[in-house]
């Protein structure tokens, strides 16, 4: 059996859960667009727009909490430390709520200042009444959604990929109801509520998780929590850094745009909304892109990376050619779903129309940030979003608008992109010394990332233990016929046996569709390695001690083995598998 | 795979052949098994054994532990590889061999 099979499946559910993700989250920012388009009017979508940095900033300190407290949590699941795990989890959930609790109550009392703050003072203080009785609805909101943000990652990660998805979806629907019953009978504060208890049933949903037998996420007593909340800040920090960007890069865009009048605002909300639309599309792919990357990089498969990247950046301008287009001439039907006014509708027109143009060339450095990401350059990955998001983005507007008036903002989106692109080259000439001629060249990769291979030799299996052994044989015989000394040869196939066995003894469901990917390198400066993957539950084998059974010689015996009679190894878990790389 | 079995009186030598791994493994407790009762002296014979597993190894604690009622038990003729594992898995500090 080939041994692509572990990639295939998981690039697949990554597309297609990534998508299915993001379609209710952009549909309940649409829904509440569309509503506020027309059962408000055009201030309210004006209103509406100034207060979506504020979203962005929750999000931000969700995903601070969230994405670090996850990855930590996966290290000791992976260590078999299951008590610190729910430590971790305990304390990164509890965090989350007492923070968003304090904000919840400061953003409720003082939701005037705020929104005063954000430009609706002077002669744009009609905006004041519709903004601030939104922003007390989404202030009571973030406490549900910065729970749920946080607890969302760590429930996936235990295998309830099911549970987010209706959660997802039970929300996206439920907004759509509570937006229409809510907001016709008050207004933006109706709209806003709606949002409250969209975020309630969410987590509603998501709590049901504990009620399953499957269930490992427990709270207890969060001992240490101190050091646990540091290190998941420390590591969440970039993602978290990223939308902080975004946001006072919307801020700063929206004080401009609002200079020029409310109805541009609004014609920039409905820009943003129509690409809130779309972004589901290129989010699946650039998700998946980022986990096959890791993994690629993970591998040291150079010619695997570019063909990824290749195929990534193709698929993407493909399908952003084809949206674009699709933007461009339906300008006018996409924005008249947001509003009725006249004036509004020929700005939203514009917008979009430049939009439209400036998609193809943003969503290629977009994939080229993500693929960064995933091979660990978080150098550039950094540096592409906060040049987009933040520093190019509002350069670009200041000196567009300045020089053209209000049509440099709508075509700051198509000069971003393409001075983004610029940056990029001139990077990749400064690390490379020279211009990106092939796929190789736009990595930026260590002049040692590449080694050269003498023979591969790859396979798949189900869970069979017969098949364990089977693989073991023939991979002993594959390394010495292939000149690798019988001592390491053996060496690997023993450490084939028991790790493999050990999965297929302990990590898989039954009636699952269980599988372990297995491939051998033998490279030209005689180093032998063996990558196995497979999609078990979370373990890590690199670090695993059980205390508990120090006296028993034979405990977790095949582990210690494989730990003491190789050179080295690596374990990672990504994309809901697990990965260990093994040198004799 | 081959098992050999060799009895003198109440000594019991087993020459094996081969891999020691998850499949092999139960075959040779099975035969050893059969064969146990009233030795005194268990002898194997890893001349021609070409690798062993923890499959192999728990075979040969869970035989030296029926051993230490009713005698003793000796592993002969084991080769460099064979004895990197008995070292690292501390089997060499609970069993006799014999390079």
């Amino acid at each position: 059996m080939d041994n692509s099979v572990l990639i295939k499946r998981a690039y697949n559910k990554c597309l297609i859960f990534s998508m299915l993700m993001i379609i209710p989250a952009s549909l309940a920012s649409i829904i509440d667009s569309i509503f506020i388009g027309s059962l408000v009017g055009p201030v309210g979508t004006a209103a509406y727009g100034l207060i979506m940095p504020t979203s962005i900033i929750i999000n931000a300190i969700s995903l601070l909490l969230g994405n670090g407290g996850i990855t930590l949590y996966l290290d000791h699941v992976g260590k078999g430390e299951k008590e610190q795990a729910n430590r971790n989890f305990t304390a990164v959930v509890l965090i989350g709520f007492i923070l968003s609790v304090i904000l919840a109550a400061l953003g409720f009392a003082g939701s005037d200042a705020i929104v005063a703050g954000l430009g609706a003072k002077g002669d744009k203080a009609y905006l004041l009444s519709d903004g601030s009785a939104y922003m007390k609805g989404i202030m009571l909101s973030v406490v549900p959604n910065m729970v749920s943000g946080v607890m969302d990652r760590y429930i996936r990660m235990d295998g309830d990929d099911s549970i987010v998805l209706c959660g997802t979806l039970g929300m996206g629907v439920s907004n759509a109801v509570l937006d229409y019953v809510l907001g016709k009978a008050y207004g933006m504060w109706g709209i806003g509520l709606a949002t409250f208890i969209c975020y309630l049933i969410y987590l509603g949903i998501m709590c049901l998780h504990f009620l399953k037998k499957s269930n490992n996420l427990f709270f207890v007593r969060p001992a240490g929590w101190v050091h646990e909340i540091g290190e998941a800040a420390k590591s969440g920090s970039s993602s978290a850094m990223m939308r902080v960007c975004q946001a006072v890069g919307m801020m700063i865009g929206n004080t401009i745009i609002l200079s020029y009048g409310a109805e541009n605002l609004a014609g920039a909300t409905i820009r943003n909304c129509v690409a809130a639309l779309f972004i589901f599309l290129s989010m699946g792919i650039e998700m998946a892109t980022m986990l096959l990357a890791g993994m690629f990089y993970g591998e040291r498969d150079k010619n695997e990376l570019v063909k990824l990247m290749k195929k990534s950046v193709l698929t993407e301008i493909v399908l952003m050619l084809i949206l674009s287009a699709a933007v461009f001439f339906f300008a006018r039907p996409f924005a008249a779903i947001f509003t009725h006014d006249g004036g509004i509708l020929e700005i939203s027109v514009v917008a979009l129309k430049w939009y439209a143009v400036s998609l193809p060339l943003s969503i290629l450095a977009e994939t080229l940030q993500y693929i960064y990401q995933g091979i660990h350059n978080n150098f550039m990955a950094n540096f592409i979003s906060i040049m987009k998001n933040l520093v190019l983005y509002v350069i670009s507007i200041v000196v567009m608008t300045k020089m053209i008036g209000v049509t440099g903002y709508w075509a700051s989106s198509l000069t971003v992109a393409a001075a983004l692109l610029i940056l990029i080259v001139v990077c990749v000439f400064v690390h490379n010394g020279s211009f990106p001629k092939t796929g190789s060249g736009w990595l930026m990769l260590k002049p040692d990332f590449e080694e050269n291979f003498q023979a591969v030799w790859s396979f798949s299996i189900r869970d069979n233990a017969g098949d364990v052994v089977k693989i073991s044989r023939e991979l002993q015989h594959f390394c010495e016929e292939n000149g690798v000394d019988k001592k390491r040869a053996f060496k690997l196939a023993l450490a084939a046996e028991e790790m493999a066995g050990n999965i297929v003894q302990h990590a898989f469901k039954k009636g699952g569709m269980n599988c372990v990917d297995m491939c051998a390198q033998i490279k030209k400066n005689g180093e032998v390695s063996l990558r196995i993957r497979d999609n078990g539950r979370s373990f890590n084998p690199v670090s695993y001690v059980n205390h508990k059974k120090d006296d028993d010689i034979t405990a977790d015996i095949g582990i210690k083995m494989t730990q003491k009679i190789t050179k080295a190894m690596d374990y990672r878990f990504i994309g809901g598998l697990n990965n260990l790389l093994i040198t004799v | 795979m081959s098992i050999n079995k060799m009895q003198n009186g109440t000594t019991l030598t087993i020459e094996y052949e081969g891999r020691l791994d998850t499949t092999t493994a139960p075959e040779l407790e099975t035969e050893v098994k059969a064969s146990i009762e009233g030795i005194k002296e268990l002898i194997f014979d890893f001349k021609n054994l070409e690798y062993i597993s923890s499959a192999g190894l728990r075979v040969l604690l869970s035989c030296q532990k029926i051993m230490n009622k009713q005698g003793t038990m000796e592993i002969r003729n084991v080769n460099d590889t064979v004895m990197e594992v008995f070292d690292v898995t501390g089997f060499s500090d609970i069993l006799t061999i014999r390079k």
